[in-house]
């Protein structure tokens, strides 16, 4: 079983090897001819103008956090979605995946109490001006 | 209950089959009263602040504390009843309702509603009013709650989380100061990354274990460390291959890393874990940030963070480690991880109060006071997991009766630690809550010379001040002292150097630290007043608050028994799984031990009536015989007689009548006989 993992043991210490062999070789053979041009930051080919340190709004944040809120948001709808079908039985489904004990409403109280919770917070956000950009 | 259950779940008594999803999801809900009333609460202030637009700031604050004053009923209506003996667990497992988690359930509304009293108050004196403070501190409560229920690590993180997320923000809710964004920063950042230690040390518990349920992870853990000597051969084998056929050493190098693999995630697992909740509870060498938030966030927030984070903190520390972790190898001193943890604990009580002496400022004070309390407070973890580590071994040789009393007395460790931690959330809340008091219109009183003959300009304020500041001492007749009393009892009862060491350091440290306490009253009452008169906070909320907890810091200390006896409820059958059989078990057999114990008491009371010079010398010669029946035991079991005498009755029975704590042997167990035959029993 240990021994299975020894491909991969070996992978790493040539990938390690081969990188540090690659760098080191341009670093003794490889010519070092610099120029104030060269020195400069790579940008695409176009000029640099100003320092890369500028401020950024902390609104920018702000939008980030609430985007993260509704993206968890669907990533909880996913699983919810494809367990709909067990979650809206009282008792199990049978081998054809067929509710047989008949229905319930646990699964859709559920998610609207989830998504109850995030419309409050959506609102909150929005009576706050949060969402505006000004 | 029954009755708010019914009102809380009509579809769950309505519905055909009882067994189904939603009714159980409802009726879980229902065992959850108190925590589902605080979540309803922060949502509807949260939507309230939103859609008043701060006119009713005042009104708020009073919907917070009445939906405060229906959970704190709820909770009690659920607490000591037998119903929740066992414990029910909820939510497939995620929670549990249980004595325990419902008594700090208490302690963490009683401290929302301590702290809610005047942070309003507070806010609009230093301009800095906003219409999210109640929402958020029934948030971050709500987090401490779902702590106090966790029985499942995924539960505790985001319990943890939670909570620090609500914190941060109110740490940084005082825009107008820059101290408390820069505390608000320090503690996010440090906290984040605790966090992020946490989670992984979670993951690697769940790797090691495939569980991430902490009473099915307590059951692995077993199976982790078997494993892991089961492989020892192999090991060998692999090490030392000479002369041995070149399968067998490939099928030893295989049997000896898979053996070896879980123990190998296991231990950084439980080292990270540690890492993450230490932090949360500020211990050395994690308690870097507490100084600085502490003392640059609104006093408000920093009595919630002192009083009530760490109730949730202790709480997370006691379910995982001494709940799931405290198996003999892993716990037990001198290679467990009670050893690292008792290292701490000395260097957290030293370092917090050594600190503590040099502060000038009252607020940097109370937070190395704070930081030397988890310290006392982690002395009393240790015990605990030492006595469960004795108890839950592997392959154990021990007699029965032994384990049993290690068991007992596991438990006793417990209610020591949730009794300490509550009785010092309650002093520590009247004192932040007195520093909130002094200062207005964004002057604070938080140098020591502001507080310089206080007691003639505010004779209530410091009167209650002193009770308090002498509960955090550890004085009596206050509640601290039974609470200090009860953990180095705990600590005492192992047989064990480490503890005494720990024990007699608590001890210097407590003197230390009333030098610092005393300093304070000292210069409240001797000194002349400071020239410059300070004003105080409008409004009667903390002037309320200092003084409930003064009269809760005595009250509890003269009540002392029967307050410890919450705190050994919550804490019978601690290790054991809600739900079980066993956990029942020993709550009953708690429950038993205080009937007998009342018809002794009883009795007695009848014989000193009858005849009083009798009746005392009836109830002393029980205590005479039982000494006698120690007198003929070995050479051996001479010198172990001291360690031996401390029987599971006797225990409680110091904690309950201290004046007899000091007494020797035999003498506060008298009129019992419970513990006697034990103590025969295991003296050869």
């Amino acid at each position: 079983m240990a021994a299975s993992y020894l491909p991969a043991l070996v992978f790493v210490i040539f990938a390690v090897g081969f990188g540090a062999l690659m760098l080191g070789l341009t670093m003794v053979l490889g010519p070092k001819r610099t120029s104030a041009i060269k020195d400069e930051p790579f940008e695409c080919g176009s000029e640099p103008i100003g320092s890369p340190r500028v401020k950024f709004s902390v609104k920018f944040y702000q939008v980030a956090i609430l985007f993260l809120v509704f993206d968890i948001e669907v990533a909880f709808l996913y699983p919810w979605a494809s367990l709909f079908r067990e979650l809206s039985c009282t008792g199990a489904l049978d081998a054809a995946g067929v509710c047989t004990s008949g229905a319930s409403l646990f699964g859709l109280v559920e998610m609207l109490v989830f998504l109850v919770v995030l419309v409050l917070a959506l609102a909150y956000v929005w009576r706050k001006r949060a969402l505006d950009w000004a | 209950m029954t009755a708010l259950l019914a009102l809380l779940a009509p579809a769950a008594a309505a519905a055909p089959a009882p067994s189904s999803v939603g009714a159980t999801a409802l009726a879980d809900m229902g065992h959850l009263a108190p925590m589902m009333i605080v979540a309803v609460w922060s949502l509807l202030l949260l939507a309230a602040d939103a859609f008043a637009g701060g006119g009713m700031r005042q009104f708020q604050r009073r919907v917070a504390l009445s939906g405060l004053a229906l959970a704190g009923a709820a909770a009690l209506m659920q607490f000591g009843t037998v119903e929740y003996d066992a414990g029910v667990p909820v939510f497939s497992g995620m929670l549990a309702v249980d004595h325990f988690s419902v008594l700090l359930d208490l302690g963490v509304i009683a401290v929302m509603a301590g702290v809610l009293a005047f942070a309003g108050d507070y806010a609009r004196s230093h301009r800095f009013e906003y219409g999210e403070q109640e929402s958020l501190v029934l948030i971050a409560g709500f987090g401490m709650m779902i702590l106090n229920h966790s029985t499942d690590l995924v539960a505790v993180f985001l319990g943890i989380e939670t909570m620090s997320i609500a914190i941060y923000v109110l740490v940084g809710a005082r825009w107008n100061a820059r101290a408390s964004a820069e505390a608000a920063f320090k503690y996010f950042i440090m906290g984040a990354f605790s966090s992020g230690l946490l989670l992984m040390g979670i993951a690697l518990v769940y790797g090691a274990t495939g569980t991430t349920h902490l009473d099915q992870i307590a059951g692995q853990v077993a199976q982790v460390f078997t494993q892991w000597g089961a492989s020892q051969p192999y090991v060998d084998l692999a090490l030392h291959p000479e002369g041995a056929p070149a399968e067998a050493v490939r099928h030893a190098i295989d049997k000896s890393v898979m053996g070896m693999a879980p123990a190998a995630l296991f231990i950084p697992g439980l080292l990270l874990l540690l890492t993450g909740l230490l932090f949360k509870v500020s211990a050395v060498p994690f308690h870097m940030w507490t100084p600085d938030a502490y003392d640059g966030a609104p006093t408000p927030t920093t009595a919630f963070m002192a009083a009530g984070v760490k109730i949730g903190g202790f709480a997370a520390l006691l379910k995982v480690f001494v709940g799931s972790f405290a198996t003999q190898r892993l716990a037990t001193a001198p290679y467990g991880w009670t050893s690292v943890v008792a290292v701490l604990a000395l260097a957290t009580m030293t370092i917090g109060n050594l600190a503590a002496v040099q502060q000038s400022n009252v607020k940097r004070l109370l937070a190395y006071s704070s930081i030397a309390h988890v310290g006392y407070i982690l002395v009393g973890v240790v015990a605990a997991a030492n006595f469960y580590g004795h108890a839950f071994s592997i392959g154990t040789m021990r007699a029965a009766d032994q384990i049993e009393w290690s068991r007992e007395t596991g438990d006793f460790s417990v209610a020591a630690v949730l009794f300490y931690v509550l009785t010092y959330a309650i002093a520590t809340l009247g004192a932040f809550a007195c520093v909130s008091w002094y200062g207005a219109n964004k002057t604070e009183g938080t140098t020591a010379h502001e507080w310089s003959g206080l007691a003639q300009r505010h004779p209530g304020m410091a009167l209650g001040l002193t009770i308090c500041l002498l509960s955090l001492m550890g004085m009596p007749p206050t509640v601290g002292f039974f609470g200090k009393l009860a953990i180095f009892r705990a600590a005492l009862e192992n047989d064990n150097p480490m503890m005494r060491v720990l024990v007699v350091s608590a001890l210097l440290n407590s003197v230390v630290g009333a030098y610092y306490y005393l300093r304070l009253v000292v210069s409240m009452y001797f000194r002349p007043p400071s020239t410059t008169e300070v004003p105080t906070l409008p409004g009667r909320g903390a002037r309320v608050v200092v003084g409930l907890c003064a009269a809760a810091a005595l009250l509890t200390g003269i009540l002392g028994d029967t307050a410890f006896r919450r705190a050994e409820l919550a804490a019978a059958g601690f290790p054991y799984a809600a739900g079980t059989e066993r956990r029942a078990a020993w709550v009953d057999k708690l429950r038993t031990r205080w009937e007998d114990e009342a018809l002794a008491d009883e009795a007695a009371a009848e014989a000193d009536a009858k005849a009083p010079a009798n009746g005392k010398a009836d109830a002393k010669a029980p205590a005479e015989g039982k000494a006698d029946a120690k007198a003929p035991g070995e050479g051996k079991a001479d010198a172990k007689a001291p360690g031996d005498a401390k029987a599971p009755g006797e225990a409680k029975a110091d904690a309950k009548a201290p004046g007899d704590a000091k007494a020797p042997g035999g003498d506060a167990k008298a009129p019992k006989g419970d513990g006697k035959a034990e103590d025969v029993k295991r003296a050869p």
